[in-house]
């Protein structure tokens, strides 16, 4: 276990890397953070004293060494639009991103649960069907569409929240649902067929023979086997809220977070602070992808030591 | 679908057809049959008809307004309904261009981006799949190594990178969604050539000395349509999506041209006096990629129901 | 058709009359089992044997009134001392406790994620009614019933972690646990080593003997019901094409595919199991002919097998068969 684990970081790690100076190519190649910040219209002369500011002048190999020795020692470099270092910035606005992430998290799985299991219990008959309506909706429609109409209904209509901002839990409630919807669409989809497949399985067919109920051989048989999948389409959520769902319903909501920042980071042509905040919502995604292996392999003993 | 039930019937329906002799059946025919049976395939084929006819012929069909036709005097008229007039069935927005006019015009940008997206994403990813599965090797390892880092940078952070640097365009999320996506189609063409690989025909086929990558194009794509065909329409409705998440982000379209997500961007100023700007606009959005997404459910149900009648068959024992 | 057995000295146990299980495909309903009718008397071990795609396993779930979706019991009953199994109620009484089962392939058959001892456990406290140290003095009973050495060690193993004829008897072990009257075994040595088969159809029998179990042995493997049944009858495309007391099925087989079956056994091994021999292609069952299914690989076919399927008819004590050509013409079915 101790030899995979450490095998599994040092893969992880590998990702980050990649990851970050296939950034740092876009970044500093095909164009650099001094030519963004400058409107087209500059002379070449303010360019150059730019470039000499922002350390653009030197050689490639020197810079992308800045680059990576910083990253190990979390630098991101200089903020250009806010005159503060990058990290501080993306870090301050973090724990509003997790909470966020927390709260779709929570609504996700707590529909998506008892959703699943409706439907696999009543296969076919009207519960299937109604959820699966309620999936094929949630995930047609754009989560940034679902918070404004969220905010139509229950903020401007019944003034039951606040509309914008995050203070306090009341108003996390709107954009934790605006996200969760669809995942827990999703996630109801594969529960229901989680169940209804394990259920078909030999061991199953077994226990229903030896006269087990069918809510008995749903809860003590299928129920472990079903988990291991749940807990992996859980991180893909995870993940896509990480990378897409908060920055957009961030903007919706007017919520402090990271993918705010960035939205505001191109809007002030800050590449160093995007470049920023790409690099910590990508190792997101990556240290949730490894924890859900993790989770995996508790529930499952036999998962590939892969 | 469900494990063994318990539910019985006492010769109800034994009078229902018997098998009946499948005499040179199609997949066609085959798709047919099983599509008038099916409510989800025939509302997203009419779905799907209705937006890609919009979307192509829109703009010349007859009562259509100029969708860039400002009118001050005009602006936020509520919908048919709710106090407006025919003149403007769904209503105006804040600069009194008609709603319906600017719905139809965005219909086009959803259509062109999601199809070039899919279209460039599936050439690409298909053709490093067959290679990764057919060459092997270190080729391989490789290929799938960049898919498993795309997985884990997925495509609205390579889309702010982008942006950032090259600032907006309507190309650039075309491009954006289409790197989100390549991936998908490479680990399905690559498990579908290994598995076609083994298999007996390939093997003889190379023996007579056929060049492999005849045999690549002869054996492989015909058995690969399918499952792209299916997996291009699941992910249409993704890049569908994309774009209006990008489009509501400022980074696609730019005004005057209009598309949906930048009218809901544009109109959430305005959702306490002209609520109908932002919630026609998602709902189009979100009518189209339902449509969409019931015929990606239909074509999937197809495969299994296919899948699932040979499993009935060959299963040992009965 | 008649339901005497033709045993005197025998209670009645399992009634099958007419049993039908459709499953419905893109080409319409498939019967997997097609009118079935079939009775098991106490103390009697009873062979169905047929070759893949029968309706054998079809038949045996459905005897406990399961199907696997899509397909559905469409018509017939089951009855179990004269009660109705295909009532729910019934057949939560009656599944396990009366009636147990013991499934092709062990391996896939005990559930993957949970230990030889708790699934003796849940069935001993659930359908039995066992509690506190006496669930784990008939655990060990049990698993030395079925000759497993080392019980208490075996009791905390998983499944993967035995050997196939070892699962094989864990599985046989919770079948046993709620002293059922009947076991219905479905090809319960396919897949094991001939050594390990001979083992197991053994400790099958010597079990039904102590402790007074019928048995329902469906295989493909004449072998097997020559080693193991008193009766044994042919399934055919769902339907039963003979009927006969084990001797004379083996010295004078009167169905025409009863005739190939016996012919395509190998004499000196049978290690593959399968039965071969017999013209024409296997069961496609999307293309049954409307009358007798086996007319199209009969060699005694005639215009007359065309039309309808033959009946089930007693031609002679304890003998029944469904050919046109056994049986005299006219006759109405019973």
């Amino acid at each position: 276990m101790l030899r995979w684990l450490a095998r599994r970081i040092i893969a992880a790690a590998l990702v980050v890397f990649v990851v970050t100076s296939l950034v740092f190519v876009v970044t500093h190649v095909f164009t650099d953070p001094a030519t963004v910040s400058l409107p087209l219209e500059a002379t070449e002369e303010h360019r150059a004293d730019r470039r000499a500011a922002l350390g653009i002048d030197r050689p490639l190999a020197v810079q992308y060494w800045d680059f990576v020795s910083g990253l190990v020692v979390g630098d991101l470099g200089e903020s250009f639009w806010q005159d503060q270092p990058a990290s501080k910035l993306v870090l301050e606005r973090l724990p509003a991103t997790l909470k966020l992430v927390a709260g779709a998290t929570a609504v996700t799985v707590l529909l998506a649960a008892p959703m699943g299991m409706l439907a696999a219990w009543w296969e076919r008959r009207f519960a299937d069907h109604a959820v699966l309506g309620f999936s094929m909706a949630s995930i047609s429609a754009p989560p940034f569409w679902i918070g404004y109409l969220l905010i139509i209904v229950f903020a401007v209509q019944l003034g039951w929240v606040p509309t914008f901002g995050s203070r306090g839990f009341i108003s996390l409630i709107l954009p934790s649902f605006a996200i969760g919807l669809a995942s827990a669409g999703r996630l109801a989809q594969m529960t229901r067929r989680g169940i209804v497949e394990e259920l078909r399985k030999p061991y199953a067919v077994t226990a229903l023979s030896r006269g087990f109920s069918r809510s008995y051989t749903i809860v003590h048989h299928t129920f472990r086997n079903v988990a291991s999948g749940f807990v992996t389409m859980t991180g893909w959520e995870l993940t896509r809220m990480f990378t897409g769902y908060t920055v957009v319903i961030e903007v919706v909501f007017a919520w402090p977070g990271v993918g705010r920042l960035a939205i505001h980071a191109i809007e002030n042509r800050d590449l160093i602070l995007v470049q920023a905040a790409v690099v910590v919502l990508a190792t997101l995604v990556v240290v949730t992808n490894l924890l859900v292996d993790i989770a995996r392999r508790m529930i499952d003993p036999r998962v590939e030591l892969a | 679908m469900t494990a063994v039930d318990d539910t019985m019937s006492s010769g109800a329906d034994t009078g229902a057809a018997d098998a009946a002799p499948p005499e040179g059946v199609t997949v066609l025919s085959d798709l047919r049959s099983h599509l008038r049976k099916s409510k989800a395939g025939i509302s997203g084929i009419l779905i799907c008809s209705v937006f890609a006819v919009v979307a192509t012929i829109g703009p010349w069909l007859p009562f259509i307004k100029d969708p860039a036709q400002q009118s001050l005097p005009d602006k936020l008229t509520p919908p048919v309904g709710w106090g407006g007039t025919w003149a403007h069935p769904l209503g105006t927005d804040q600069l009194g261009r008609d709603i319906l006019a600017r719905l139809i015009d965005g219909a086009r940008i959803s259509l062109l981006v999601g199809l070039a997206a899919v279209f460039i994403a599936a050439i690409l990813g298909t053709a490093l799949g067959l290679i990764a599965g057919y060459v092997g090797g270190k080729i391989d390892t490789l290929i799938i190594s960049a898919a498993d880092v795309q997985m884990a940078f997925p495509g609205v952070l390579a889309g702010l990178i982008l942006v950032a640097a090259f600032g907006p365009s309507v190309w650039l999320v075309i491009i954006v969604i289409a790197i989100s996506s390549w991936m998908v189609f490479t680990r399905v063409g690559r498990g579908l050539v290994l598995t076609l690989k083994t298999s007996l025909f390939v093997e003889a086929s190379e023996l007579s000395g056929a060049p492999s990558s005849r045999v690549m194009w002869r054996h492989l794509l015909p058995n690969l349509v399918s499952s792209l065909i299916t997996l291009c329409v699941l992910e249409l409705a993704a890049a569908i999506l994309s774009e209006s998440a990008f489009a509501f982000l400022g980074f696609g379209v730019q005004p005057p041209r209009s598309s949906w997500g930048l009218m809901i961007q544009q109109g959430r100023n305005y959702i306490t006096d002209g609520w109908w700007i932002v919630t026609f606009a998602g709902l189009a959005i979100s009518i189209v990629v339902l449509g969409v997404n019931l015929l990606s459910l239909w074509l999937q149900s197809f495969n299994d129901v296919a899948e699932r009648e040979q499993i009935i068959l060959e299963r040992p024992g009965g | 058709m008649s339901t005497t057995n033709g045993n005197g000295r025998t209670e009645r146990l399992l009634e099958v009359k007419d049993l039908t299980v459709g499953f419905p495909t893109r080409d319409g309903i498939v019967r997997g089992v097609d009118g079935l009718t079939l009775n098991v008397g106490s103390h009697e071990r009873l062979g169905v044997v047929g070759e893949s795609g029968s309706g054998k396993s079809v038949m045996g779930l459905a005897i406990l009134g399961m199907v696997l979706p899509p397909g559905r019991i469409m018509g017939g009953s089951v009855r179990w001392r004269g009660e109705d199994v295909l009532d729910p109620a019934v057949a939560n009484r009656v599944r396990g406790r009366e009636i147990a089962m013991i499934f092709q392939d062990p391996m896939v058959s005990l559930n993957p994620l949970k230990t030889v001892g708790s699934q003796l456990r849940e069935l001993l406290q659930r359908r039995v009614g066992l509690q506190g140290s006496k669930i784990k003095q008939r655990s060990l009973e049990l698993l030395d019933m079925v000759g497993i050495a080392n019980a208490s060690e075996r009791l905390r193993a998983y499944a993967y972690e035995l050997s196939g004829g070892m699962r094989q008897r864990v599985m046989i072990a919770t079948a046993l646990a709620c002293e059922p009257t009947l076991v219905i075994a479905d090809e319960p040595t396919t897949g094991l080593d001939v050594t390990i088969q001979d083992q197991i159809l053994t400790l099958l029998h010597d079990l039904s003997t102590e402790l007074g179990m019928s048995v329902l042995m469906i295989t493909h493997d004449l072998g097997v019901v020559a080693q193991f049944c008193d009766r044994v009858q042919v399934m055919y495309a769902g339907r039963i094409v003979e009927r006969a007391p084990i001797n004379e099925m083996f010295t004078d087989p009167q169905h025409p595919y009863s005739l190939g079956l016996l012919h395509s056994v190998p004499r000196v091994d049978r290690d593959d199991g399968e039965l071969t021999g017999i013209p024409g292609e296997p069961l496609d069952r999307a293309q049954f002919p409307p009358g007798c299914a086996f007319e199209p690989r009969c060699n005694e076919a005639s215009d007359g097998c065309r039309d309808t399927p033959p009946p089930l008819l007693k031609i002679a004590e304890r003998r029944w068969v469904a050919c046109y050509n056994r049986t005299p013409a006219g006759e109405a079915p019973a």
